[in-house]
């Protein structure tokens, strides 16, 4: 139960704080869920791996769009032998197709060239020039697959494990699983280079079921991230400060005559945040401390890496200041530009070209930086997207979508470097022996961070919830 | 004549007996989705180690994956959907072994490979929306 009259007072209260997405902060958005009465009284309290954790810190790269992993990591001389003919009909046993205008010829790039790389020997394309000289941090997961023929869908499952709103998001589970490491700052953190959120929308970074305190937050790019954070010029710090001493007083009050409301105290502490962040956020994106070094290295001299480039450097600083997951979004390569992600039904190679370009060097450095600082064996990036691209062409030039089997990666955090799990047949349609699904992916990322997928529970409805639904297996070749 | 009369009321008491034992199986929508909510009470029962529901689960499960072996059989040309669906009978078995002796995290690991056993099914033979 929860005080209406105290509750609508706060609302009316103007504290100063603005439109800060609050009920973004506060567990269960609104009712009582089946949290602990100490999880709501104070849900992002720090909490312990069930086992000994190999990272810290995921770095999740969403590759917006699906790119071509046949461009980039799957070299496939049998594609390059068969280009220009009809796919043989064996590879295409076992699934249901809708390429629009029906399954055309096999497509290669002319320009695409492939060489291996580093002591693992792992294939790059002439597209990746700097990750390629990474090689031997990544681990590849080259038989990828997932379902849905839409972005939507399928990049709602990449993150929540569904295709249908309403679960949480993977970083919405490490947040609960793990609380917050550090208190100034969101725990789960959305960065994107664009001038709107993802196109796909805050269900994929959404707390679900879960205590809403758990959702991610999204950061926009420009010097202030969150909308509405600072102070209006009319209040000042003292003012604010006194505002929330009041809240502070009066929650005392109700505590001890409505103790069963841990709902209000979620939402003063929700206060407390958005007033410590009012310092911390702008501060955590601030690279105007950052070497000239570090800034070239990132891309952000050259207007074609400069907003990827500045997103990852963001990541980075947020590692370093505890956020434990740290969901990165891709956006256009050029801003008002044709091509708004990787999503090439046509001119596949001047869309990759722009798009590798945009976030090759600024990856390549952000893997390059955590290792310097020490960072990237807690640190897990992992590089995926919502599904790969058909070897067959569509509109002449371009891939359709690819879900059967396609290509990842994950590097750090305890992830078996310079390896290669699973492959794609020899033309890269389906994937073969092994897969591994959006779950299984989860599953081996949150055993990283020392948590059983099967373990890490929630109670909903009477119902015992995970982060893998039903599904996953954590992929032991994978881990070092 | 008598026993002429005899030899065929024999003939259609056989006739009536193996048609109905042999009813047509219908796997539409519906059913799988009341397979896949079964699946997933399944799981919630055995993760908070509520024995007797997870075993309810458990022996749906199994008669609804026999009904979807004998739809298969029917249907035939399906050998790998009749494998898959008496795999995961068998899978209930051991799910049902398993929460006897309340071993729950062998009984999740069980209902794990089940829930992919439907997946790699549905991959070949889900028809599309």
């Amino acid at each position: 139960m929860y005080n209406q009259s105290r509750r609508d007072f706060l609302l009316r209260a103007g504290v100063g704080l603005g439109g800060v997405a609050l009920s973004g902060f506060l567990p269960g958005g609104g009712f009582f869920s089946a949290a602990s009465a100490a999880e709501l009284l104070d849900p992002l309290a720090p909490k312990n791996p069930q086992f000994a954790a190999k990272a810290k810190t995921v770095i999740w790269l969403h590759m917006d769009g699906a790119p071509s992993t046949l461009d980039l990591y799957d070299y496939k001389p049998e594609l390059v032998k068969l280009a220009g003919k009809p796919i043989p009909e064996s590879f295409l046993k076992g699934i249901k197709t809708s390429t629009q205008g029906g399954i055309t010829k096999l497509f290669v790039s002319p320009k695409r060239s492939f060489k291996q790389y580093g002591d693992s020997g792992a294939y790059f394309s002439d597209l990746l020039p700097n990750l390629s000289q990474h090689a031997d941090k990544l681990a590849f997961i080259k038989s990828s697959v997932t379902v849905g023929a839409t972005h939507d869908i399928s990049i709602l499952k990449l993150n929540t494990g569904d295709v249908n709103p309403g679960r949480p998001s993977l970083g919405a589970w490490v947040n609960f699983a793990l609380g917050s490491a550090n208190r100034d700052l969101p725990s789960y953190v959305v960065l994107y280079n664009d001038d709107k959120e993802p196109r796909a929308g805050s269900v994929n970074w959404s707390s679900g079921f879960l205590p809403a305190v758990y959702q991610g937050v999204a950061f926009r790019p420009g010097d202030s991230p969150i909308l509405n954070l600072q102070r209006p010029g009319t209040m000042a710090k003292i003012e604010q400060r006194n505002s929330l001493d009041l809240l502070n007083k009066l929650n005392q009050k109700g505590s001890s005559r409505y103790p069963e409301d841990s709902e209000l105290e979620a939402r003063i502490r929700s206060y407390e945040l958005a007033d410590r962040m009012q310092a911390s956020a702008p501060e955590a994106v601030d690279l105007s401390k950052e070497t000239e070094a570090t800034k070239e290295a990132y891309g952000l001299n050259d207007e074609t890496t400069r907003t990827y480039g500045t997103v990852l450097l963001r990541a980075r600083r947020l590692t370093e200041r505890g956020v434990r997951f740290i969901q990165v979004v891709s956006g256009p390569a050029v801003p008002d530009g044709e091509f708004r992600n990787w999503d090439a039904h046509s001119k596949l190679e001047d869309n990759h070209s722009k798009n590798a370009r945009m976030v090759d060097k600024p990856i390549a450095a952000l893997l390059a930086d955590l290792k310097e600082r020490g960072l990237l064996e807690t640190t897990l990036v992992v590089w995926t997207s919502e599904f790969g691209r058909t070897p067959w062409g569509e509109s002449g030039d371009g891939r359709d979508h690819n879900p059967w089997g396609y290509t990842q990666w994950m590097a750090g955090g305890g992830s078996k470097a310079g390896t290669t799990f699973g492959a794609t047949d020899e033309i890269g349609v389906q994937s073969v022996g092994k897969t591994v699904d959006t779950y299984d992916l989860h599953a081996t990322v949150l055993e990283l961070l020392g948590l059983n997928h099967l373990k890490t529970t929630f109670l909903h409805d009477g119902r015992s919830e995970r982060p893998t639904v039903v599904y996953g297996e954590v992929i032991k070749d994978l881990i070092a | 004549m008598g026993t002429i009369r005899m030899r065929k009321l024999m003939l259609f008491f056989a006739f009536l007996t193996i048609t109905g034992s042999v009813a047509a199986i219908t796997l539409d929508e519906d059913y799988m989705q009341s397979m896949e909510d079964r699946q997933k009470s399944l799981s919630a029962n055995i993760g908070i180690q509520n024995a007797k529901g997870a075993n309810e689960d458990a022996k749906a499960m199994m008669e609804m994956f026999a009904d979807v072996s004998d739809y298969y059989v029917q249907k035939g040309n399906a050998q790998d959907a009749v494998d898959w669906s008496n795999k995961s009978r068998e899978l209930g078995s051991v799910i049902i072994k398993y929460l006897a002796v309340k071993d729950f995290d062998n009984a999740t690991v069980s209902a794990t490979t089940m829930a992919k056993t439907c997946k790699d099914c549905h991959r070949l033979y889900k028809k599309d929306k």
